[in-house]
């Protein structure tokens, strides 16, 4: 049974998204390479579409460098405006994204 | 009590080297594009961290288009933003410090723009390049003309912060405390 309540983002495969709510909190994760419980800030965006289809689904980044690229955004919620498509690239301390805003219904 | 002055509890002589609390900025580049386009282009299509220049050759693997992109990932270079507008493709280059580098990159990003896969569809618009930094200089202003690239200003409100806290470290008074605390240091044989 697969669940399917968060966005994944898939290496190198764009993933078009639109956001209408969003919160920065603390979450609680275990560090994948210590095994030691730590608390990371993670900044969480409600999807109600994924790729032009309806969903109900939270995107959590954790990324500082994906958070700077949405951040701009966040300020009275201008991201309804626009949808985002998100491609990521490579994994670990190496991963990057291209993060393309478009207004939405272009 | 922030960090830097628990450090300066327990070690004293961090209260005359400190140049105080490090700005809470991270990715400020990455966070200077994000804000300059969203503020620059509303409601206009934009991407930030766009890879260009054509897939690298995977020699025999037979790899899809998609696949041999993927492949190519850590070669390509990426120019901070593209903006899409009126037939003009924007390269933009944002720079806090090294403003020579974003200068320089410009004009051999352009190249690889009508090899790149992703902006195929655009490849007959006009690609104009501009960098975006927080303070004027004169000296980049006429290299950026002779480069062909616009110069746009644009100093976000935390920006200030940033710069004071890393020009600290290059003032006189700074450099000459430093050098006194090294000195009493080797005098003292203190490590």
């Amino acid at each position: 049974m697969v669940l399917d309540n968060y966005v994944t983002l898939p290496e190198g495969i764009p993933v078009r998204l639109h956001f209408v709510d969003h919160a920065i909190g603390d979450r609680d994760v275990m560090d994948p390479l210590l095994g030691f419980n730590k608390r990371i800030s993670v900044l969480t965006l409600v999807v109600d579409q994924q790729d032009g289809l309806a969903v109900s689904k939270v995107l959590s980044v954790t990324s500082q460098n994906l958070a700077a690229q949405l951040g701009a955004y966040l300020s009275e919620k201008v991201y309804r405006g626009y949808d985002f498509i998100i491609t990521r690239r490579g994994a670990g301390f190496n991963t990057k994204y291209t993060v393309m805003a478009e207004p939405k219904g272009r | 009590m922030t960090p830097s002055e628990r450090r300066g509890k327990l070690y004293p002589v961090a209260n005359i080297l400190s140049r105080g609390e490090k700005p809470k900025v991270s990715r400020p580049e990455t966070r200077l594009i994000a804000e300059y386009v969203a503020t620059k282009f509303p409601g206009q299509r934009v991407a930030m961290g766009v890879p260009l220049g054509p897939a690298i050759d995977t020699g025999p693997a037979r790899l899809t288009h998609g696949q041999a992109l993927a492949a190519s990932r850590p070669w390509r270079p990426e120019v901070d933003a593209l903006v899409w507008r009126d037939g003009v493709l924007l390269l933009i280059e944002a720079k806090i410090a090294n403003y020579v580098d974003g200068l320089a990159k410009l004009p051999l990003y352009k190249s690889l723009v009508v090899t790149t896969p992703e902006l195929a569809e655009w490849v007959s618009w006009e690609v104009r390049m501009r960098l975006v930094v927080p303070r004027a200089k004169a000296w980049i202003e006429l290299m950026a003309e002779a480069a062909g690239v616009e110069i746009d200003l644009f100093e976000p409100a935390w920006i200030s912060d940033y710069y004071d806290y890393r020009d600290r470290y290059w003032t006189k008074e700074y450099r000459e405390r430093r050098e006194e605390i090294l000195r009493l240091r080797r005098e003292l044989g203190v490590e």
